[in-house]
């Protein structure tokens, strides 16, 4: 694993969601990028239950980069990297017994993944995903990874290039979080904290008119 | 609405924990140890100790009369290694059943797990230390292990008292719900074992009651 970027992709005028994503594969693949298979990033959102506990949400996110792992982010901030079984500790915090309230509830409609085509082109990893929110299309994710480093700063302009030729100039500069980001060794809550960031824009944005791929 | 693999794996994954106790008097761990080590895999490497602070969290709220506690413990050995582990009831089923069985979720996890707790909504209940040995035997697990009060909270290596002059034996396995067989392999392990230590299935709410 190495530094990952992500971006968003708008959708040019007159085309479709599955419109864009093709072509967006096609440039990947005339690059000479080789399928490496699917991939698919899940978000479900929690929301504190009662007076007593102070208004949290917990978003519970996996990656199907890190297959065994589950992500547990919080507004503040905080994430929590655990083995799969956290989801069977969360259903616990969920759980409502007759007479009693749960600690946390989960959020209706709030399912939100970014599932698509991975890619391999030498040391970089590629991923093109279509955002759905509760099977609704929203938007288009690009992931361009950097395997062989794990310091952002030190390898953003390799980046920059790669993500230049797919994207155009929606990459002409590094992403906010990474930006802000004051530990120069990449970790992958870091990849899990830039999809939360751009899954909750999409989540604020007005449900788009458009009919889902 | 989870990804069917997902529930698929997690239906897979071992919550289920079959589990018998018994203790010893201190002056009788050396012949226990003795024993066990000759029983149990790897019986020519010394025997794994272990030094593991436990510090127990519980969230409640009005509407909510019993607590839900998480125990978090931190290996004083392997500092890097944290784990999140939740207990469900023990139930005593009857007396064709050997063992005690009880939930039992145990999950490694990153190192700002307290944090994380606390920013969920839980509080510290409370903390000890346990010190012990650790033995497997095929998928059984063996621990001999000492339970130590912490006089000063916070403070796992100095100030520590131990509660009694006697050490914790636990025989437990993992196993996902419907295996009744291993209760078996327990029960029969668990003969090779005595007369040194008498392992059986102890009802927890009588000691409770016991307590109060």
């Amino acid at each position: 694993m190495g530094v990952v970027c992500i971006f968003s992709y708008a959708v040019p005028e007159g085309k479709s969601g599955q419109q864009a994503v093709d072509m967006l594969q096609k440039n990947v693949e005339l690059l000479g990028a080789t399928r490496s298979g699917n991939f698919c990033v899940d978000c479900e959102t929690y929301q504190s239950n009662s007076q007593n506990i102070s208004q949290r949400l917990i978003h519970i996110l996996h990656n199907s980069e890190h297959p065994a792992s589950c992500f547990a982010a919080l507004d503040t901030g905080t994430i929590l990297v655990s083995d799969l079984l956290f989801d069977v500790l969360m259903s616990k915090l969920t759980a409502a017994k007759t007479g009693r309230e749960s600690f946390y509830q989960q959020r209706k409609g709030f399912r939100i993944e970014s599932r698509g085509q991975r890619y391999e082109l030498w040391d970089f990893v590629i991923k093109i995903g279509s955002v759905s929110l509760a099977s609704n299309f929203k938007g288009i994710l690009v992931e361009v990874e950097y395997c062989p480093c794990v310091v952002a700063s030190d390898c953003w302009n390799l980046i920059k290039e790669m993500a230049q030729s797919i994207v155009g100039n929606v990459a002409d500069n590094p992403p906010m979080y990474i930006k802000n980001k004051t530990d120069p060794v990449y970790s992958p809550s870091d990849t899990v904290n830039q999809y939360l960031e751009h899954f909750n824009n999409f989540r604020k944005t007005a449900p788009q008119g458009q009919p889902s791929r | 609405m989870m990804d069917p693999q997902l529930a698929q794996a997690l239906k897979a994954a071992p919550t289920n924990e079959y589990l018998l106790q018994g203790s010893i008097l201190d002056s009788s761990l050396e012949v226990l140890l003795c024993r066990l080590k000759g029983l149990c895999d790897h019986a020519d490497s010394p025997e794994e100790k272990f030094v593991d602070h436990e510090m127990v969290y519980a969230i409640k709220n009005a509407s909510i009369p019993q607590p839900l506690q998480y125990s978090v413990r931190h290996s004083l050995v392997q500092p890097e290694n944290w784990q999140l582990r939740y207990l469900g009831h023990s139930e005593m089923g009857d007396k064709s059943r050997h063992t005690l069985i009880r939930n039992c979720v145990d999950v490694a996890t990153s190192d700002n797990v307290l944090q994380f707790l606390h920013e969920v909504g839980f509080r510290l209940d409370h903390e000890f230390v346990v010190k012990g040995f650790y033995f497997h035997k095929g998928r059984m697990k063996v621990t001999v292990s000492k339970i130590f009060k912490m006089m000063q909270q916070g403070h796992t290596t100095d100030n520590l008292e131990s509660i009694v002059p006697s050490y914790l034996v636990e025989l437990s396995v993992l196993a996902t719900a419907g295996q009744d067989a291993i209760a078996e392999d327990m029960k029969n392990f668990a003969e090779q074992l005595k007369p040194l230590v008498q392992l059986e299935k102890i009802d927890h709410r009588r000691l409770q009651a016991t307590g109060t």
